[in-house]
């Protein structure tokens, strides 16, 4: 045979390239190849599949409890499906579940405190180290330095908090502002009880609310649609009065505007009327009371100073005393209620004299139920003795008190109060903060400990989905640590909050009244003063944004892609005001600004021009710029709360944001 | 000229088949068009034997809101006999891969196409699997056109969104 | 039964702006999440919640002006009943898009090559454009529903009135033994979250479901439909000069204005 030489070798080799060729383009492959680069670069996200099935359950996020089911897919869960109940936050239940950034296991702080470094521990050793300095404090005679912070909505996990409090000896636990906590107080003043106004809204036929934003985050969402709905079924009228054209205004049956701050000379304004018609109401200091509004909140008076016309007022006051079930609304605000208690108890004077309170359609007093008195020991008695409680949380967080152990139950104060940054210079002073929460929210980014708790999903009864985290209910965290204090286990006596036997809350009518004069007196001085400020010439009136409230719903992703444009774009927050303020300072649409108070500036933010506010008003959405809330709710716009004023009524211990006076630059 | 031929030829051949089949396999790996069948079943034996197997869906069932449940789960053949074979398994695992996989935007629905009285059966799309001893795959790559031919001719709606989301 | 064509009748005077809806239809869809959402014109939703006032109107006075919130989503546009072809449909290169026997209108992602024509052509810009891969970071990728299939990067999705559901139903009445498909009912995710009712779906075709009662409603308009005010003779000659898209959802509302801003000309 011939040798084999390098064109044979050649011929072959070329052969079997073209071979392989052949075969590679015939085997498919190429096609195939293509399809492979072509899934690997869409990198495509593929749920998982399973079998479906729905729990149903009921929503604890907040005291509406409505009815939910869960669709699960095996064991995730993928959606809520409701029957035209919930809200918002409800749609938004699985975000808050499955976020990535919720705090699975308890974390105890490893840098300095607001460094946000933490690192997981065991449970039995943060309850060990938690109940330790627990009974370190109460023996060095310091019980009365133990302080809790608390969140509304959190009703049977603030008892046990409060119950613990007393039960070692201290008087302080302090709520996060709230209709509740606000009308706590003025109802204390009015009638000497210790309960909460209770409106029934849904039976009313003539609501006059003073910028209560009742279809907006105020009260509880789900009873104020469905009081909403029977209102258009039984033609109620809804009469809101309030500086900005809001989501509530403009869906009421008659808007009043009036000038920022002024809702309580409006509602004695009305008073005026009322008492003119003969309404009366029986109550110790009535006839004095009557006399101050005579004098002082007389309609020309009422007029120059709310800006609303005489004639407005008439007829309002005229129309509330003839309709049959009529209901002032007090209440400034959302989520985040500012009111002071003076105009929330001259609000409630109102309803006071058309006889609106106790009836149906009306208002009622619910009592703050309790668990009864805890047994307290020597320490406890001792120290309850000579410790003083703040009226309210922001007198709190003002006063010389320094905690010695400080307990933030799911709040968020360093956020919400116009006192935060005060709050955060106290809790650097305080040795132990502990926080219970499922995200590390700015309260959370100053604690020495952060307890994971369960997200609204995780409690809506039995079978609800579990995640794999060492979460546990805010309530038997309470109830483990009160276990661990010597002197304070006494007082718990079960061993699971399941074993508690929570009581129910009681409505009743006030039998007493008590009317005073003086602080209404005060207060019409104080408001002229206000509105004649030259160095800060405009209001700053804060508004709400859907599914955002008061700050919580900005943690969750799809709630970020719900906000409209001229709110928070392209990472800045936007502001509202009248086209006639901006030309006064040369500004238009989308011009930056920096807001300036007497307590501080913040911006930049842009500025929207728009009529539904009134001239001489800047308004501001609420609940944004967290420091820290994680990475989709931190350092999103500006927060206002921080410029805004924090003057303390002396009546609710709560500072009063509402009446904030500002300049732009 | 013939050696000449030869020399190109053969080897062409040669590679021809060898990188048809090596791409192929590489390409059924890569695409992931292989199932692992690790315990071996025949279909033909249970379906023959009187064991009271009427049809497919006796073993390859629906959940209650019409979701096909696949392939049956160890569990589902314990229930009739415990064979030294399942050991190892729990009741819930399904150990067989199956070659009929959708890519994610197909939302192809079981329950509709053999439920709804229009005359397809589970061997139209995956073969004659009655009287399979083994296995192995018997239908391949089953491309959108073949549902599509299938619902012209029962006069069922073509429009997208009957089969995708 | 007769097929089906399902609407929207969305009452305005019963929204309260709560969002509710847009946060529903995001869970169901999967719509992707990033970390900074504010680029309102590249967001990836499907029902956007416009806030719509009267403000800009040359007389409008503080005081005077109000604001309102509608919740606008694919409307579904039928065009010419007889031969349905909505205005995207009618654009689209590679027939990714394509009117449903129900009248909905379908949007298959991977058919999409992302051009965006259909996006011009949509008089509602209610489609929306992938600019980056979706991403569900750690935990998100559990609450994720199976159902619907996560569109890639450069391509365009939109509110399909979550057929995938109209599905689910179809599947879980035939497992019943019920196998007419156009006896399904179901009800998308805006509507069954909306805690006051205000949105409403149905069946056009059947003149006696309540969609079909609002839908003919003294309050009730079409966004941006001018022709639903001319009279028979009028409509019949702007038929002939242009195509409407004769959208499916219809609002209801007692207030003018919003009425005459939702108005082309």
């Amino acid at each position: 045979m011939k040798k084999i030489d390098r064109r044979d070798f050649l011929k072959v080799a070329g052969g079997a390239v073209v071979g392989g060729g052949a075969g590679f383009v015939l085997s498919g492959a190429p096609f195939d190849a293509f399809q492979w680069v072509v899934e690997w670069t869409q990198d495509q996200v593929v749920p998982s599949p399973g079998e479906e099935r729905f729990i149903t359950g009921i929503c604890h996020a907040c005291p509406n409890k409505c009815a939910i089911r869960v669709r699960m897919i095996d064991d995730r869960a993928v959606k809520i499906e409701t029957e035209n109940k919930g809200c918002s936050m409800g749609q938004a239940l699985v975000q808050w579940f499955y976020h990535p950034e919720r705090v699975k296991y308890p974390l105890k702080r490893v840098g300095k405190k607001g460094s946000g470094k933490f690192a997981p521990v065991k449970w039995d050793e943060a309850i060990q180290d938690i109940t330790t300095s627990f009974n370190k404090l109460r023996k060095e005679g310091k019980a009365d330095s133990l302080a809790a912070i608390t969140n509304p909505h959190t009703m049977r996990s603030t008892l046990l908090l409060e119950r613990l409090l007393r039960a070692a000896g201290s008087p302080h636990l302090y709520t996060e502002s709230c209709m509740c906590n606000l009308s706590r107080a003025a109802v204390k003043h009015l009638y000497n009880l210790d309960g909460a106004l209770c409106y029934d809204l849904e039976n009313a036929d003539y609501i006059l609310s003073f910028s209560a934003r009742l279809l907006e985050g105020w009260g509880q969402p789900y009873s104020m649609h469905k009081a909403f709905l029977n209102w258009k079924k039984t033609d109620a009228k809804l009469v809101q009065v309030d500086t900005l054209c809001s989501r509530t205004a403009s869906l009421a049956n008659e808007w009043i505007p009036l000038k920022p701050g002024t809702e309580l000379t409006l509602a004695l304004g009305i008073a005026y009327h009322l008492l003119r018609k003969g309404k009366t109401s029986r109550g110790t200091g009535f006839a004095d009371w009557s006399q101050m509004v005579f004098n002082y909140y007389t309609p020309d008076n009422v007029s120059k100073i709310t800006g609303v016309p005489i004639e407005t007022i008439s007829r309002i006051a005229g129309e509330f005393a003839e309709a049959k079930r009529p209901l002032a609304v007090a209440g400034r605000g959302g989520t985040g209620i500012s009111s002071s208690a003076a105009e929330i108890i001259a609000i409630q004077t109102l309803n006071d004299l058309v006889e609106s309170t106790g009836k149906t359609g009306g208002v009622s007093i619910k009592l703050f139920s309790t668990l009864g008195d805890p047994p307290a020991d020597d320490i406890a008695r001792a120290s309850l003795e000579k410790a003083t409680r703040s009226k309210g949380l922001d007198d709190f967080i003002a006063s010389e008190i320094d905690p010695g152990i400080l307990i933030i139950n799911e709040a968020n104060p360093v956020h919400r109060s116009t006192h935060g940054k005060k709050l955060v210079e106290k809790m650097q002073r305080t040795p132990l903060v502990i926080s219970l929460s499922t995200l590390i929210n700015d309260t959370a980014h100053y604690s020495d400990y952060i307890l994971p708790t369960l997200t609204a999903l995780e409690r809506i009864g039995e079978s609800a989905p579990v995640t794999r985290s060492q979460s546990l209910c805010a309530g038997e965290i309470i109830l483990k640590i009160a276990r661990g204090i010597e002197g304070v286990a006494d007082a718990f006596p079960w061993s699971s909050r399941a074993e508690i036997d929570f009581p129910e809350e009681e409505l009743i009518t006030p039998r007493t009244r008590a009317y005073s004069a003086d602080i209404f007196k005060e207060h019409l001085k104080q408001i002229s003063a206000q509105q004649e400020q030259k160095e800060y010439p405009l209001a700053l009136i804060p508004f709400e944004v859907p599914a955002i409230g008061d700050g919580v719903g900005l943690a969750f992703p799809y709630v970020l892609k719900s906000i409209d444009g001229k709110i928070f774009s392209y990472d800045k927050l936007w502001v509202h005001m009248h086209p006639e303020t901006a030309e006064k300072d040369g500004l238009s649409e989308g011009s930056k600004i920096d807001l300036i108070s007497k307590r501080g500036e913040i911006g930049s933010v842009r500025v929207h021009l728009t009529k539904l506010v009134a001239p001489g008003v800047v308004a501001v959405p609420l609940g944004f710029g967290h420091t820290s809330y994680t990475k989709y709710g931190s350092d999103k716009g500006v927060n206002p709360k921080e410029i805004m004023t924090a003057d303390i009524d002396p009546i609710s211990g709560t500072a009063d944001w509402w009446l904030t006076r500002i300049q732009i630059s | 000229m013939k050696r000449s031929l030869l020399l190109i030829f053969l080897p062409f051949i040669l590679f021809a088949f060898l990188s048809f089949f090596v791409f192929q396999k590489g390409c059924d790996y890569a695409m992931s068009n292989q199932a692992e069948k690790p315990i071996p079943f025949s279909h033909k034996t249970h379906l023959t034997q009187g064991y009271g197997i009427s049809g497919c869906e006796d073993c390859h069932g629906y959940d209650e809101n019409g979701r096909f449940k696949g392939i049956p789960t160890v569990g589902q053949c314990r229930a009739c006999h415990d064979k030294p074979i399942f050991k190892g398994y729990k009741d819930s695992d399904v150990p067989w891969e199956s070659y009929a996989r959708q890519p994610d935007l197909v939302y192809f629905s079981h329950i509709a196409v053999t439920k709804n009285n229009k005359e397809a059966r589970c061997s139209s799309c995956h073969g004659d699997k009655e009287n399979a001893v083994d296995g192995r795959k018997i239908k391949g790559k089953m491309l959108m056109g073949v549902c599509m031919d299938c619902h012209t001719a029962l006069k069922i709606s073509n429009k997208c969104a009957v089969c995708h989301d | 039964m007769m097929k089906r064509k399902w609407g929207m009748a969305i009452d305005l005077d019963k929204c309260t702006g709560c969002g509710a809806c847009q946060i529903a239809c995001m869970q169901e869809n999967n719509l992707p999440i990033f970390e900074d959402d504010s680029d309102i014109l590249k967001r990836v939703t499907f029902l956007e919640l416009m806030t719509v006032t009267n403000d800009t109107d040359a007389d409008a006075k503080y005081g005077e002006v109000k604001v309102a919130y509608i919740p606008k989503m694919c409307q579904q546009c039928e065009g010419d009943p007889a031969e349905p072809r909505p205005p995207c449909v009618s654009v689209c290169l590679v027939a990714a898009t394509d009117v449903g026997d129900d009248g909905v209108v379908s949007q298959i992602w991977s058919r999409c090559i992302g051009c965006r024509y259909c996006m011009a052509a949509c008089p509602y810009q209610a489609r929306v454009f992938n600019w980056w891969k979706p991403r569900f970071e750690g935990d998100f990728k559990q609450g994720l529903n199976p159902d619907v299939s996560i569109a890639s990067r450069g391509t365009v999705v939109k509110c399909t009135f979550c057929s995938h559901i109209w599905k689910r139903e179809r599947d879980r009445l035939i497992a019943q033994g019920i196998t007419d498909i156009n006896a399904v009912e179901y009800t998308p995710a805006c509507v069954a979250a909306c805690p006051t009712g205000a949105i409403v779906f149905g069946d056009l075709n059947d003149p006696l479901s309540e969609v079909s009662q609002l839908a003919k409603d003294p309050r009730a308009f079409r966004l941006m439909h001018p022709i639903d005010d001319k009279d028979e003779s009028r409509k019949k000659d702007m038929h002939r000069y242009g195509r409407f898209p004769n959208p499916k959802v219809y609002y209801l509302t007692s207030q003018s204005w919003i009425r005459d801003l939702m108005r082309f000309t």
